[in-house]
C-alpha cells in the first residue's frame, strides 16, 4: 500500500526538526565547553606559576631550567636533582626535559661537548645510586 | 508564511534525499548539509569585540566543521517514528 503524502510530509518535517535540534544542542554544548575552558584559563606572566597552577598536584615539583619550569613528579629524582651541582642539573634538565642538544648546552659554559658528556654521565650515576639506595632500604 | 530567518525560505528536503542520506549516500548527505548550511553558519557565528568597542560577527570555521560532522553522524542515527 503506498504511503500517503501526508505521512511523507510529516516525516520530512520531523527530519528537519530533528536535524535542527541536534545542531542547536550540539552548538550549545560546544559553547558551554568553550566557556568552561575560558573560566579555568589562568593568565599569568610567570611560566613557573602557570605550570604550578596547571599541574595542581601536591606530589609534583618544578625545577627551573634556563627560565623554563620542568615538572618532576618523582620524589627521589627531585631530591637527587637538587643535590647535584648546578651545571650537572642543567645538563640533565636541558637534555631530558627541554630536548636540547649538547651543542646548545655548551654555549653558556664555554666547554667542549665531551665535558657535557662527562657531567651527564656522573649526574646519571648519582641518580642511579639514589634509586638503588632507595630500593635497598625498601628491601 | 512567516519564516524564522535561518533556513527559512528554502524548499523542504525531498523525502528521497532524506532516505538516501539516512543510509549514508554521499550525494544525499551533501544535499542535506547544503540545505542546513545557512542554519549551521548562523550557529557558528562568533561575536568579536573590536579595538574601539565595536562588535563584529565572524564565522568560526572550526565550529562549523564540528557541527557539520555532528549532523552527519546524527543523520545516520535517525529513525522514522511514523
Amino acid at each position: 500500500m503506498p504511503e500517503s503524502t501526508d505521512i511523507i510530509r510529516r516525516r520530512c518535517e520531523m527530519f528537519e526538526s530533528y536535524c535542527k535540534t541536534v545542531l542547536r544542542n550540539y552548538a550549545r554544548d560546544l559553547e558551554r565547553a568553550a566557556r568552561r575552558l575560558e573560566d579555568r584559563e589562568i593568565l599569568t606572566a610567570s611560566p613557573l606559576e602557570y605550570v604550578r597552577a596547571e599541574t595542581d598536584d601536591e606530589d609534583s615539583h618544578t625545577v627551573p631550567c634556563r627560565g623554563v619550569p620542568c615538572v618532576i613528579t618523582d620524589e627521589t629524582l627531585y631530591a637527587t636533582l637538587l643535590s647535584l651541582s648546578a651545571h650537572q642539573r642543567d645538563v640533565i634538565l636541558c637534555g631530558h626535559w627541554l630536548n636540547t642538544t649538547d651543542t646548545e648546552i655548551v654555549v653558556p659554559y664555554g666547554v667542549t661537548v665531551r665535558t657535557i658528556y662527562n657531567w651527564r654521565r656522573s649526574a646519571i650515576r648519582r641518580i642511579r645510586d639514589a634509586y638503588e639506595q632507595e630500593a635497598a632500604v625498601e628491601a | 508564511m512567516k519564516h524564522n530567518g535561518r533556513s527559512g525560505g528554502t524548499a523542504p528536503l525531498p523525502y528521497d534525499v532524506i532516505s538516501a542520506a539516512c543510509v549514508g549516500d554521499d550525494s544525499a548527505l551533501s544535499l542535506v548539509l547544503e540545505h542546513f548550511d545557512a542554519y549551521i553558519s548562523e550557529l557558528a557565528m562568533r561575536a568579536v569585540r573590536g579595538k574601539h568597542g565595536t562588535t563584529a560577527y565572524i564565522l568560526d570555521a572550526d565550529f562549523k566543521a564540528a557541527l557539520q560532522e555532528k549532523l552527519i553522524t546524527a543523520i545516520l542515527k535517525w529513525k522514522e517514528l511514523i
